[in-house]
Parts: C-alpha cells; structure tokens; sequence
C-alpha cells in the first residue's frame, strides 16, 4: 500500500533538504510539518524527523520505530537514522532504502488476476461500470478497484487503448469501440 | 532546469531540452540562434518576451506554471500561439509519427500487433485534427468576439477531447514502452515512441494553458 511520507522539524532548512534529496532521488512528494498526530497520518504513513520533534512526540513516535528515520547529529548513517553531518550520498542511500521498504506500493504480482481479466474483457467490449458489477454480481466500489488496480497493472486508462490491450492479448476477438 | 529569463541565452535552453524548438517555431524562430539572448531574439522579432518567457518556463518545467503572467496577458495573444500549435501538430507531428509508424510497420512485416497500434493511432489523430478543426471554426472566432456564442457544455465538452487525446497517447506509449512483443526494427521503433512521447509532453503543457487561462477567459465571456 502507498503511504505518505512526513518530515517532521521545525528546522526549515533541514525540511527543505531532505524534500529536495527525497523529491529528486526517490520521485517521493513528501509533506512538510512540525508537529503529527494520529488524525493526520494514517497507519501506512512514514516519518523523517530530527531527534527533538521525535522526543517531544515520543508516545506517537514509539509505536511507529519502524516507520521513522531520526536525525542525529552524528557524522554517519543506519538503516534508522540518518547523521547531519553524514556525506550526502550516504544519506541519499538511506533515505531511498527507506522509501522503497516504507512507501512503494507492492508491485510483485503485476500480472492481471483472473477477476481483472473479466472485468478488463467487459470494459473491452464496452460496457459501463453499472453494466459490469450486475453481470459479474460484484458492487460497482468493486468494479472501480478491479480498474484502478488494472490502470496501475498496464500503466492503459482509455477505454479504447483498454480495448486495444484486451485484442493484443486474445482477451476478446474485435473491437467495435475503438 | 532553472528559470528562464530575458538574460537567458536561447542556445542554453536548446541544449536542455532540444524539443523547445518546435515553441520557438511557433513564433517565427528557427535554428541557427546563434549566441542571442531571449530579449535580443524578442526583441527582433517583435515578440512580447514576458509572454514568450512565460510560455518557455511553462513548457521546460512541467511543474511551474506562470498562472498569474498568462492571466494578464491579452486573449489574441494565446489564441496565436494555440493557432501555432495546432497547426505545429497538424502539419508536423502528426504525419510525422504516422510516417515513421508506417516504416516500422513494412520493416517489421511479421508483427501484427503494430498494426492494430498504428489503427489506435490513426483514430487518435482524426479526433485531434477534428478538435483542431473545431478550434479553428468555432472556438477561436469566439473568443476573438467574431462568431456566435457556445454554450458553455459545448466548450467544455470540447475541452475534454483533449483531456481525452492525452489520455490516449500516455496509452499508446505505454503500449510500446511496457506491452511491445514480437519482431520490430529497433531503430524506426525508437523514432516512433521518441515522437508520441513528444508530443504527448507538448499537448499536456498545451492542456495546462487551455485550461487554466483559456478557459477562464471564455468563462468571463459567456
């Protein structure tokens, strides 16, 4: 599951650095913030936060190690934290280590499912989203994810360009709405 | 890449991102730059820089859009330069791709799937050059007060097909870059994707100015 990633200081200039580094290393949109709570950020969200602000916040903090990386005034860098004074391209590291284990979505099984192939065959020979969750006997919330899920998977939205996949693949035998 | 300003030097920009080139086409100018800066080449041409800037940054960096600039600048102004575009896509892009695809097509002779792609192609272009064809008969001459009013769905349905048309290039680039299979002469299918991924960047940053300044205005106007 995709989750936000937060940097939490009141430092600006330490915001501002890590931003770039995570916007410009990682294709991260981190948000900027000083102070966290349960209400803003939820359970798949990630922290960067300099030691003061994690001291401060401790009860949130604590059950949430695993998802954070404390900065240190320290000369070096781990799995966990990330040293002010540590060469750049260690943090770079880290940091990209750490987005890709907190943030990513799983991407492991890109292939379709045969439910999204029934749904991807039905959106190919153009029926509507009502029309699919009736003959599948599905909820129209289901058909929604089933495409969602599709789109991520073939990186195709267009109900033509869809269609076009489907006919490539044998899914269907001819296109009538390309 | 860092803003552009009238102190920019053209050949730097070019050097960037050689694509600028078919924006300078669209006001007149061409290769051969020489060492002159963006106010000289304006200033030359007659061209308003602060508008030729803007629409530089707009169009280098994907994630600056000068709003407030383009807002001020007069209607008639981005009208030409839309005018430029489409007939850029028209006359250029558009056979362009479509020649190189057909070549891929006869070299590639045994690959059945670029065929069905070029066909997604071909009734993609038609449906661009249809909305050119509407910009040009209706939408344009509205805005310039010289037609009769459209309803404010007609505009926006219209608006949509170019929504729609960049829908369908990220489609079909997706289709060669993570779907192509079979045999395929390497060579002529770079020159394809190279071309629909060039235009499919041009006409998002066109779709920035479409909706965010044209179609406010034509809003004040209905």
């Amino acid at each position: 599951m995709t989750g936000q990633i937060y940097i939490i200081t009141s430092d600006s200039l330490l915001a501002a650095g890590i931003k770039h580094l995570l916007e410009e290393y990682c294709a991260a949109s981190p948000i900027i913030g000083n102070c966290i709570n349960s209400d803003v950020a939820g359970p798949s969200a990630s922290f960067i936060v300099d030691a003061s602000s994690f001291s401060k916040n401790i009860d949130f903090f604590i059950p949430r190690r695993q998802r954070c990386i404390i900065v240190t005034d320290a000369s070096d860098c781990d799995a966990r934290s990330i040293g002010r004074f540590a060469p750049v391209s260690d943090i770079i590291d880290t940091l990209s280590q750490f987005y890709s284990e907190t943030s990513l979505p799983d991407t492991s099984n890109s292939e379709l499912s045969q439910r999204e192939i029934d749904v991807l065959r039905l959106v190919a020979n153009g029926h509507i989203n009502k029309e699919i969750a009736d003959i599948l006997n599905i909820s129209i919330n289901t058909v929604l994810s089933h495409r969602k899920n599709i789109t991520s998977k073939l990186g195709i939205r267009s109900v033509s360009g869809l269609s076009l996949y489907a006919l490539m693949n044998g899914y269907i035998d001819s296109i009538d709405n390309l | 890449m860092i803003l552009i300003t009238p102190e920019t030097k053209l050949h730097s920009i070019l050097d960037h991102d050689p694509n600028v080139i078919t924006v300078l086409n669209r006001f007149g100018i061409r290769l051969g730059v020489g060492d002159k800066s963006v106010g000289n080449i304006c200033s030359e041409h007659a061209i308003d820089t602060t508008f030729f800037v803007s629409i530089l940054n707009a169009f280098v960096n994907e994630s600056y859009f000068p709003e407030k600039v383009l807002l001020s600048v007069n209607a008639t102004k981005i009208i030409d330069y839309l005018k430029q575009t489409n007939a850029n896509y028209h006359q250029f892009q558009l056979p362009n791709i479509e020649r190189h695809f057909n070549l891929l097509i006869a070299k590639s002779n045994t690959n059945n799937n670029l065929e069905l792609m070029l066909n997604f192609f071909i009734h993609l272009k038609k449906e661009l050059i249809q909305a050119i064809g509407y910009d040009k008969e209706h939408l344009f001459p509205f805005v310039a007060r010289k037609a009769d009013n459209l309803s404010a769905n007609e505009i926006l349905s219209h608006m949509a097909v170019f929504d729609a048309i960049e829908q369908k290039l990220s489609d079909l680039k997706s289709m060669f870059i993570i779907h192509l299979s079979g045999e395929y002469d390497e060579n002529l299918c770079l020159a394809v994707v190279f071309a629909i991924i060039r235009l499919e960047k041009d006409i998002i940053q066109n779709n920035r100015i479409r909706t965010r300044i044209l179609l406010p205005y034509i809003k004040s106007l209905i």
